[in-house]
């Protein structure tokens, strides 16, 4: 009997000692990342008389679980790809949002000053400082759309090294949950002893960082195995083995990047249209959505400006009774600073193009669209296709393009010249280094052509009156907006999608706290129910140390009767 | 619900951080005095901002353009008035020399003072605005427009200008005429003068233009030969529109402000020719009954040529009054733009402040609550 007591008071002492270990590492992992909160789980001390003769000393040991909820874990993973993603897609559009409206760097004001300068010329057509001041304040127009289009290249230069950061922290964490996969495999594996709660902690904590990098699905396995999808469906972590991700560069324009999932004895592939969460989501829709749009606006309008001074100026007469010519760039030749098309690595023949602004009759700065486009060469015949709607054309019988103010040819640089090969094609951006290119050739303000032909009269404003004209009349997008339009266009389209991205990412954000408390009230460590625990074990080992000198003094009393 | 203590912290933490981002943009909107900083804030309301912006260049630049044209107009209203006054002394010794008492050495001296004031009138043809430009040669604004033709018998004072008037934005979609030019104030001034056809022919044959009225859009035959490149230029601009009602209202306004001159074919003389005709007149040995007729005739023309002088003059004026009222109009419009601008993006200070107010109280209160939550700890009791 006396026997069965000291048990039981021993076992109670473990008990209440385990149970005061599980408190304390509670309490001093309350602010751990990840931690979730341990509780002791035992059956109790088995009654003694049911377990007479099996020298049973209850379930002593007891075992340590960790308070967690599957569900809530994966939602939380997508939440947070999300917050990610719209964060900082959010960050990337407000570089722009800052710039397009602000009164230092917007193009809207040294375009309306430039006009007020020409109004200086059609009413005095014949003084030298009104053409000084309208062509400085050209310069400045031609300067701002190019400052502009440097902090695009600048973000696309960012879009491109928060890829390849991105990719890399992806491959760590990748890594580590695979090693993580199989520590914990090994570890559930020991019999008699509780899970490896610190490492599923931390496993679990590695992939909350990785739907901070990027959208993934999660499943459990046999035997605590984890497997982690991202694009299509394709395995990024799979047991103890683990894939990678790579950024080469895209098809046509290096400088536009592809994440490519690089596994052992499969080809690689091209994930990276399917990734639309986390970091690397956020910075992808980004890349998509704004940047190059906006880059595309921005070319659109420096190239209907030039194209547009240079007509009407060349269609008047300067002040040395000279016939007026460009202004600007003339975009009517093919410029060689940087080419405007790409070719397909996969081409297999040489052939270039010849890619420039048609500035005639039919086909002018007025019908310009903001867009990129690609060009097919296919069982013997072309297509051209207008990548923001989708619309192709076919080439005119001399088999050019000439279509949305474009003119697009094979490059006649050899007799006969190069023909592509079949299934060669070409990535068409006519408008990427337009905004950076436009620049004022005219550095004499004579060569303003205010006169009309006939006229050539110093006094005559004819002509200047035509240019000046060019402010009010909607030239652009085949008639339907002016410059200013189209500016201002531009300016909404970015604040909207800027403050959309803020819009989402605040909704995220709320989703993801619910999330977080809702997990946290589940596996959070709350330090009064630690303290009242503590109280609580405390009394249990000091009651169950307690039975020890009773049990001896009821031995005595037993010993001294007997005496 | 069970809340953990991390909870508690973050959620102390998260709303004294959501205040601040509160503070730190009225903050913002008080320092700058703007409510609208970025496009974001209000995509459609930027756009506004910047169309407004521009509305209010370009119209500043049509006050300028106004103030332009005034001074030019002024300068012509100077000159053609100093016309009229050498215009009636030529009148006024005209009657006074039609009378039978005056004798030969009379009408010589007449005849003297007429060739005076014919280069006093020369002299208001050649006027010069400050920036050296000649206001009555129409694009050519370097050329002398009017100067003695001594390869004539006699000499006569012929136009070396053109027909050419310089149309000045006023607004958006108002156009204005900057003066006339020498041919449609000087020369083409219908003659009565029938015996003296002859001469009418070789004027008519100096000035490009001599059938129809000028400066109006519809030129007709005299200027076809030398704008068809001109009008063939304007429509490319003025094509994309599609309705530009602006360039239509253009024509309209312009065609008005030049007279009637009607007669297609009625032969002119200049004013100038006029006057020297009247010279010629007088001092010549012309018979009492010769000298009356063609008196008379050099009348009537010298009245005509009045006539235009004093029509350019009130349309000269008319044309002032209506740049004043132009003027006006624009200023109200850009006070309007600037009102608009204002209630736009400016930041209301009463309502900024009393939110930034609130907003530090709320500050406060969190801090606070976050001090107060975390000193409840069972620990303290341990």
């Amino acid at each position: 009997m006396a026997r069965e007591v000291y048990n039981i008071a021993s076992s109670g002492l473990l008990l209440a000692q385990r149970a005061l270990n599980t408190t304390s590492r509670n309490i001093s992992n309350s602010n751990v990342e990840g931690y979730s909160r341990q509780r002791l789980e035992s059956d109790g001390i088995p009654e003694v008389e049911r377990n007479q003769g099996q020298g049973s000393k209850g379930n002593i040991a007891g075992t340590v679980t960790r308070s967690f909820d599957f569900f809530v874990e994966s939602q939380i993973r997508t939440e947070s790809a999300a917050v990610n993603a719209t964060d900082v897609y959010h960050q990337l559009a407000s570089s722009i949002d800052n710039v397009v409206a602000d009164p230092d760097t917007n193009l809207s004001s040294p375009m309306s000053e430039l006009f007020s300068a020409l109004q200086g010329i059609v009413t005095d057509p014949s003084s030298s400082a009104a053409r000084i001041d309208t062509l400085d304040r050209a310069e400045v127009m031609t300067q701002r759309f190019g400052t502009l289009n440097d902090q695009l290249n600048t973000l696309h230069d960012q879009v491109n090294s928060e890829l390849k950061t991105s990719v890399d922290e992806i491959n760590t964490l990748a890594k580590n949950i695979a090693s993580l996969n199989t520590q914990i495999v090994a570890a559930s594996n020991v019999p008699n002893t509780s899970l490896p709660n610190d490492l599923m902690d931390q496993r679990d904590v590695m992939l909350q960082h990785l739907s901070e990098k990027i959208d993934t699905k999660v499943s459990v396995g046999e035997g605590g195995y984890l497997s982690v999808f991202v694009g299509y469906g394709q395995p990024l972590v799979s047991g103890g083995s683990y894939s990678q991700l790579e950024v080469t560069n895209s098809d046509y324009d290096p400088n536009n990047k592809n994440v490519m999932l690089i596994r052992d004895n499969v080809a690689p592939s091209n994930i990276t249209d399917t990734i639309s969460g986390g970091h690397m989501g956020g910075v992808l829709r980004f890349n998509k959505e704004v940047l190059n749009p906006t880059q595309n606006y921005l070319g659109q309008m420096a190239a209907g400006f030039a194209l547009a001074f240079n007509a009407q100026n060349s269609a008047g007469i300067d002040l040395n009774g000279n016939a007026g010519g460009n202004l600007f760039t003339d975009f009517t030749k093919t410029l060689n600073t940087k080419d405007n098309w790409h070719e397909n690595t996969g081409n297999t023949s040489v052939a270039k193009l010849d890619v420039s602004f048609d500035n005639s009759t039919d086909n002018n700065y007025r019908n310009l669209v903001a867009s990129d486009y690609n060009l097919v060469f296919k069982e013997g015949s072309y297509t051209l296709t207008r990548l923001s709607d989708k619309t192709t054309f076919p080439p005119s019988a001399d088999g050019t393009f000439n279509v949305d103010g474009l003119n697009i040819k094979l490059r006649q640089d050899s007799d006969p010249p190069v023909l592509p090969a079949d299934g060669d094609s070409y990535l068409i951006t006519p408008f990427a280094h337009v905004a950076s290119d436009i620049q004022v050739t005219v550095k004499d303000g004579s060569k303003i052509a205010a006169a009309s032909p006939g006229g050539s009269g110093a006094a005559d404003n004819t002509n200047i009156f035509a240019l000046s004209k060019l402010q009010t009349v909607a030239s652009l997008a085949n008639g339907k907006y002016t410059f200013q339009e189209v500016y201002s266009g531009m300016v909404t389209w970015v604040g909207g999608k800027t403050r959309n991205a803020d819009i989402d990412n605040q909704a995220h954000q709320t989703l993801l706290k619910q999330m977080n408390d809702q997990r946290q009230s589940i596996s959070g460590v709350n330090l009064d129910e630690e303290a009242s625990s503590l109280l609580q074990y405390q009394q249990a080992y000091q009651a169950a140390a307690r039975i020890i000198p009773i049990a001896n003094s009821m031995f005595d009393a037993l010993l001294s009767a007997v005496r | 619900m069970r809340i953990s203590t991390q909870t508690i912290q973050e959620t102390g933490v998260s709303n004294m951080m959501l205040r601040q981002t509160q503070i730190h943009r009225s903050q913002e909107e008080i320092s700058t005095g703007l409510r609208l900083l970025k496009p974001s804030d209000d995509p459609a309301g930027m756009a506004n901002v910047l169309n407004l912006n521009a509305y209010i260049t370009i119209n500043t630049r049509y006050q300028q353009n106004i103030s332009a044209v005034s001074l030019r107009l002024g300068n012509e209203d100077t000159a053609l008035e100093s016309a009229e006054t050498v215009l009636n002394r030529v009148r006024e010794l005209t009657v006074t020399g039609m009378n039978d008492s005056y004798n030969a050495s009379d009408r010589g001296a007449i005849a003297t003072e007429i060739g005076e004031l014919t280069n006093a009138l020369l002299d208001v043809g050649n006027a010069q605005n400050d920036k050296g430009e000649y206001i009555f040669s129409g694009s050519l604004a370097k050329t002398k427009p009017f100067a003695f033709d001594n390869s004539k018998t006699p000499p006569e004072i012929s136009y070396s200008g053109d027909n050419f008037q310089r149309k000045v934005q006023i607004g958006p979609d108002i156009v204005m005429e900057d003066g006339h030019n020498g041919f449609s104030v000087f020369e083409n001034i219908p003659t009565a003068d029938t015996t003296v056809t002859a001469a009418t022919t070789t004027t008519t044959s100096t000035p490009p233009a001599d059938t129809t009225s000028a400066t109006t859009a519809t030129d007709g035959t005299t200027t076809a030969s030398t704008t068809p490149d001109a009008t063939a230029t304007t429509p490319t601009a003025e094509a994309t529109t599609g309705a530009d009602t602006g360039t239509g209202t253009d024509t309209t306004t312009a065609s008005t402000t030049t007279p009637a001159t009607s007669a297609t074919a009625t032969p002119t003389r200049s004013l100038f020719n006029t006057l020297l005709k009247l010279k010629e007149i007088f001092s010549g040995q012309l018979s009492d009954a010769d000298f009356h007729t063609a008196t008379q005739a050099a009348l009537k023309d010298l009245d005509a040529g009045l006539l235009s002088i004093t029509n350019t003059r009130v349309e000269v004026g008319a044309k002032l009054s209506s740049l004043e009222q132009q003027n006006s109009i624009l200023g109200k419009f850009i006070l309007d733009s600037k009102q608009d601008l204002s209630n736009l993006q400016d930041a209301d200070y009463a309502a900024t402040i009393s939110r930034f107010t609130l907003q530090q109280t709320a500050l406060q209160a969190s801090q606070q609550a976050y001090v107060k939550v975390k000193g409840l700890s069972l620990f303290n009791y341990l």
